[in-house]
């Protein structure tokens, strides 16, 4: 297993989406569709 | 013991009611979320936290009243509360005392960066509409936002669950089938740059509120290329719902504008598909009846929240009027009160089908209702028959 950063801070979001892709084993593509479900409930909570 | 076929007996009889056609009684339609919370004796907090204590409250509320379809308040919520936990306080307010959760307006893009927000939306949420909205997103990590997303997905799985029980344990239809999502114009309203600034932006710069409503409507086709009757589960008591608040602050020509023609796209395929369409429509939507008046019969449900439910069955004879049941009442009176209100609604406007009894607010406060109430209502419902 590759190793990630768990500790990348949430300021460089290329960083995190490639982190986020090797935690969820998913394709950019399928957790970007994941996040934008995630993010839109988050930013209007 | 509930009886056979109950499921069906259910979805025929909301289905009857919008066509026009005599419904063996008239359906009750539940539209009751953060209240079933204080109804089981349970704070706010924890039961927006807790799952396993989400499922009893949601079991209660379906074993107490037999409504021939409801909602799980989580749905209501749209969130995994508990991310606030992480993140700070966003824009919900909690309020215990009372048993009810607000929201308040806010501003999270004004007018000035819808054109940057169109180029990447992801992009320029993560990279600044999060950070405005929680002054610490960036120092997180993420390991921290794994929690929010984790988080989210139980949340998902979760309402799924809800669904599943009110549909496997005790015969509840699904609410739609399909969904067509929401219009540009509700998506900035309720959720991106809230009431003040949509509407100064409609006036200062109609273009960028064009542009940028373009690119969420841009989604409507794909959504209703999958709206076909023969994709129905034969499980949904509505082809499709939608809740409208927007229009509420469009006059007629910002109404045409921005909301009619994606409204109407849904309206013609419904039709053309031959389903039936529940609109839950917030505030006011009698001055618009005009633009539903030539749709025919049996096919849409217009669910009045402050409208005169007579005045909607007046202007829209070809619409199912959905509604009628108040909270003033229902909160207020007395057991006898709430049947005869429900008894007058259904001598009046359903005995014939098109009437969907439900309540006209969404229940959130504790005081919207007594139990007692809701349950007398429900009873009486079930057993007058046609």
């Amino acid at each position: 297993m590759e190793d990630i950063n768990m500790n990348q801070k949430l300021d460089d979001y290329d960083a995190c989406i490639n982190e986020f892709c090797k935690i969820y084993n998913m394709s950019e593509a399928e957790f970007k569709g994941l996040l934008g479900g995630v993010n839109f409930r988050i930013v209007t909570l | 013991m509930q009886e056979n076929n109950l499921l069906q007996k259910r979805i025929k009889r909301i289905d009857d009611a919008i066509r026009f056609k005599k419904p063996d009684t008239v359906p009750n339609v539940s539209h009751f979320y953060a209240w079933m919370v204080s109804d089981y004796g349970s704070k706010l907090n924890p039961a927006l936290r807790d799952w396993d204590l989400s499922e009893k409250i949601y079991r209660k509320f379906l074993e107490d009243y037999n409504f021939d379809c409801s909602v799980s308040y989580l749905g209501l919520l749209c969130h995994p509360y508990g991310a606030t936990d992480i993140l700070g306080q966003g824009a919900y307010i909690i309020d215990e005392e009372n048993g009810c959760i607000s929201l308040k307006d806010f501003t999270l893009l004004t007018v000035d960066e819808y054109h940057e927000f169109i180029k990447d939306p992801d992009r320029y949420t993560w990279n600044t509409l999060l950070p405005k909205k929680y002054a610490k997103f960036k120092n997180l990590t993420v390991a921290d936002y794994k929690k929010i997303i984790d988080m989210f997905l139980t949340w998902a799985d979760k309402l799924g669950e809800h669904t599943n029980i009110a549909f496997n344990e005790y015969q509840v239809p699904l609410m739609n089938d399909f969904d067509a999502g929401f219009p540009g114009i509700e998506m900035l309203f309720c959720f991106l740059s809230g009431m003040k600034e949509t509407s100064l932006a409609m006036r200062r710069n109609p273009k960028a509120v064009e542009e940028i409503c373009a690119m969420y409507d841009s989604a409507l086709d794909n959504a209703l290329s999958k709206v076909k009757k023969e994709n129905c589960t034969g499980n949904a008591a509505f082809g499709l719902h939608q809740v409208m608040l927007a229009h509420n602050f469009l006059n007629i020509k910002q109404w045409e504008k921005y909301y009619w023609p994606w409204l109407k796209k849904v309206c013609d395929k419904v039709v053309e598909e031959n389903l039936t369409y529940n609109l839950f429509t917030e505030g006011k939507i009698v001055r618009f009846a005009d633009y539903f008046k030539d749709y025919p019969k049996g096919h849409l449900a217009i669910h009045v929240e402050e409208d005169d439910i007579y005045e909607l069955a007046k202007a829209l004879p070809n619409c199912c009027a959905m509604g009628g049941l108040t909270t003033e009442t229902l909160g207020k009176g007395t057991k006898e009160d709430c049947i005869n209100q429900a008894k007058k609604l259904i001598d009046d406007l359903g005995s014939e089908g098109g009437l969907i009894l439900s309540e006209n607010k969404m229940m959130s406060y504790k005081r919207d209702a007594k139990s007692e109430n809701v349950k007398a209502v429900c009873d009486f419902v079930a057993g007058y028959n046609l």
